[in-house]
């Protein structure tokens, strides 16, 4: 992973410890640059409904979760496992956007941070 | 500003008003590498209770390769990936608009952040030196 992927609050996967880690401060976010004991954490359904989203079934095995928890919001995040496929839903009149990239939870972490000003934790807690 | 809402390559303003981009942290402050003729020298290092936010305006938008268009009162602000939105009647506030949401924009680093959250790509700023 790269430095510039991570904030604070970012959870990630530390290989030696086996154990997920939220980083604390700067200084862990320098430390995981490259660091080969320091892993992203693959997102998946499971992290979804820890973090307290609502899941609904989509098309084509996808799933999708509303970008504002627990509220009514046309705009959605949705994904498939299968397919590594990740699509956000602007509302933009070309229709949605691809967004391929978010495979992680930490990457999913700063989208949401990005659209809401709110931290995304575990368990739903904001 | 909140430790949390920064990532390495945002750009901030330290107590002087000089802009200074967060390249890592030393320790617990953000940092800029400096360089003479190739050499890197001692860094720039700032104390995040000292740090500011860059607002941001037309002409930072226009450093980062934003196309501006009006249509009477609203104007737009686009690149290949991203559309912002800035309306008069709302007393010129810079949006991101999705669907039934919006997230005003106020500072540069939250752009930054946008950008690369939606996209997986740095906004490039399209000047060399940060500071006049």
């Amino acid at each position: 992973m790269k430095a510039n992927e991570l904030r604070i609050g970012n959870l990630v996967y530390l290989v030696d410890k086996e154990k997920i880690w939220e980083i604390l401060d700067g200084h862990e976010i320098d430390e995981c640059d490259e660091n080969p004991l320091v892993q992203p954490i693959p997102l998946t359904e499971e992290w979804l409904l820890k973090f307290g989203f609502d899941l609904y079934d989509g098309f084509s095995n996808m799933r999708f979760i509303n970008i504002v928890k627990h509220e009514y919001d046309s705009s959605t995040i949705s994904f498939s496992h299968t397919e590594q496929l990740t699509r956000f839903s602007n509302g933009h009149p070309k229709g949605s956007t691809l967004i391929p990239h978010i495979k992680y939870v930490h990457q999913l972490q700063n989208l949401y941070f990005a659209l809401t000003g709110e931290e995304l934790t575990k368990g739903g807690e904001q | 500003m909140k430790a949390n809402e920064l990532r390495i390559g945002n750009l901030l303003l330290d107590r002087g008003d000089k802009v200074l981009r967060l390249d890592y942290w030393d320790f617990m402050k953000p940092a800029q590498r400096m360089f003479i003729e190739d050499s890197e020298v001692h860094p720039l290092t700032e104390d995040l209770e000292y740090c500011k936010p860059i607002p941001l305006t037309e002409e930072w938008l226009l450093k980062f390769g934003f196309n501006r268009r009006q249509i009477k009162d609203l104007i737009s602000y686009n690149t290949n990936q991203l559309e912002l939105y800035q309306h008069a009647y709302n007393n010129n506030k810079i949006f991101f608009e999705y669907a039934d949401g919006e997230v005003q924009l106020k500072y540069v680093h939250q752009l930054q952040n946008l950008h690369f959250a939606l996209t997986g790509m740095e906004l490039k700023c399209a000047v060399r030196k940060l500071n006049k």
